[in-house]
């Protein structure tokens, strides 16, 4: 069978028993969703490489502790989660995050400022924002709104109840979109 | 900037495949993980199962001895309550309760639901389990064989001992001697003595009978028990304590106590008529070895 046609707990079951080098297809899938997650926590690209590269170690290490009836995306985005805690943990400096242009569109629609914003300024607000924001309302955030996840997905990832997956995310966007308003006041009284 | 990307992904994959295959990185072993897992389920089941079962002791010693009865003489009992109340039942109790809690928090489903909702909800299974336990008769098993020193019960004699324990601020005990300014009681710790001679003033008038059980408290000074409020327990009370001077062998008499013959109560009676009741007669009456 091609193992473009095996779902990833599939790919799984089969590098357990038989086929090791079948992790690379897990790699492929998940290198470029895993690194676009990671650059909101870790900004310098070298660091990221190395972060990424420590998950997909250890969940090639762990492989046996995951339950096949479960979801693999969201156990790798754990795994993921977790470094990239472990990693701001060990460089506390602060660093802008930096969203692309659809990142910044689904926050904008998100918070939904009714287009009051000038659209340049928008962006590097979100930013500056996002980046004020406390980590545990900034993770679900990123998951729901960037990484398009589910609560339920989310509430795997961050093991918090799913009720508070919903509240976190509601009372960041409050939070986001207060910080948004407060700026936007104080960009005109500068004007 | 695309090739670049396309490169490094490459890279990193080539770097892990060729660590993979060079068997530099492993597998951990499944049973590494199963048996992390049945650890944790163990572990977890044995702390629930022994949080319900101290609490279950707590609920016996309670039920069994002096220690609530105490509170019945209001402020004044309160003492003579904190004295008897069983502090290292309920300090490992509460261990094991919390250890349930941290060991809760390593499971792989207790993300799912908050954890004040969890711990709730363990409390109560606890409570309802261990109240169910303490109406049977497994805890007077356990007794018994705390104080017959046999079986896992002798590794729960530290805990129950307390129940029968000589307290400074209260007493239970069997009348064996009555005399007009002093009662002479059987304990699980043998004789004590009471002087009456400081009752409250509405209590003078009481009567006792021998055979007849008592609750007092007071303040002991040294083998004397100067008895402030006394008064006489049902049948049922404190069955702790009866089974202790009754069933199982003696716990050894405290050294200041001894068993009076009747040589001894006659010089014990004649010198509290000339001196008052006081230390001086019992050491004066106290037989030579």
């Amino acid at each position: 069978m091609n193992s473009l046609e095996l779902s990833d707990e599939q790919i799984i079951e089969v590098i357990r028993v038989e086929n090791k080098g079948l992790y690379s297809e897990i790699i492929k899938r998940y290198q470029n969703k895993l690194s676009h997650y990671l650059r909101k926590f870790v900004y310098n690209p070298d660091e990221l490489e190395d972060v990424l590269q420590v998950i997909f170690v250890k969940t090639y290490k762990n492989l046996f502790s995951f339950n096949t009836n479960k979801k693999f995306s969201s156990w790798i985005y754990k795994i993921a989660h977790n470094e990239a805690i472990n990693h701001i943990k060990k460089n506390s400096t602060n660093h802008q995050i930096s969203l692309d242009k659809v990142e910044y569109q689904i926050i904008d629609k998100s918070v939904n400022l009714d287009n009051d914003f000038d659209k340049i300024l928008l962006k590097e607000q979100i930013e500056n924002s996002l980046n004020l924001l406390k980590l545990k309302y900034k993770e679900p955030l990123i998951l729901f709104y960037l990484e398009q996840k589910s609560y339920e997905e989310i509430s795997d990832i961050l093991r918090i109840p799913k009720n508070t997956v919903g509240t976190l995310i509601s009372r960041g966007r409050k939070i986001l979109k207060k910080n948004l308003i407060v700026n936007k006041l104080y960009e005109q009284s500068k004007e | 900037m695309n090739n670049q990307r396309n490169n490094d992904s490459m890279k990193l994959e080539e770097k892990i495949m060729s660590g993979i295959k060079s068997g530099q990185i492993k597998l951990r072993s499944k049973y590494i993980f199963l048996s992390k897992k049945l650890g944790l389920s163990g572990a977890l089941s044995l702390s629930v199962i022994l949080a319900i079962f101290f609490f279950n002791l707590i609920l016996f010693y309670m039920k069994t001895t002096d220690n609530f009865i105490y509170l019945t003489f209001g402020k004044n009992g309160f003492l003579a309550f904190l004295e008897s109340f069983p502090y290292l039942l309920v300090i490992v109790f509460l261990l094991f309760l919390l250890f349930t809690g941290y060991l809760i928090t390593k499971t792989d489903w207790s993300y799912k639901k908050p954890f004040k909702y969890i711990m709730l909800m363990l409390i109560m299974i606890v409570l309802l389990v261990g109240g169910v336990l303490a109406s049977t008769s497994f805890s007077q098993r356990i007794e018994k064989q705390a104080f017959a020193n046999r079986g896992t019960g002798l590794f729960l004699k530290p805990f129950l001992k307390r129940g029968m324990g000589l307290r400074d601020s209260g007493l239970v005990g069997e009348i064996d001697e009555i005399d007009e300014n002093y009662l002479i009681i059987n304990t699980p710790r043998g004789k004590q003595y009471l002087d009456l001679s400081h009752l409250l003033s509405q209590q003078i008038s009481l009567e006792f009978e021998k055979r007849e059980w008592i609750i007092a408290i007071g303040e002991r000074k040294d083998n004397i028990f100067l008895t402030k409020e006394i008064r006489l327990i049902k049948n049922k009370e404190c069955p702790m304590i009866r089974r202790g001077i009754y069933i199982y062998p003696k716990e050894k008499p405290m050294n200041h106590f001894f068993q009076p013959n009747e040589k001894v109560k006659k010089c014990l009676h004649d010198c509290i008529e000339v001196n008052g009741f006081n230390q001086f007669c019992f050491e004066k009456c106290r037989p030579m070895k």
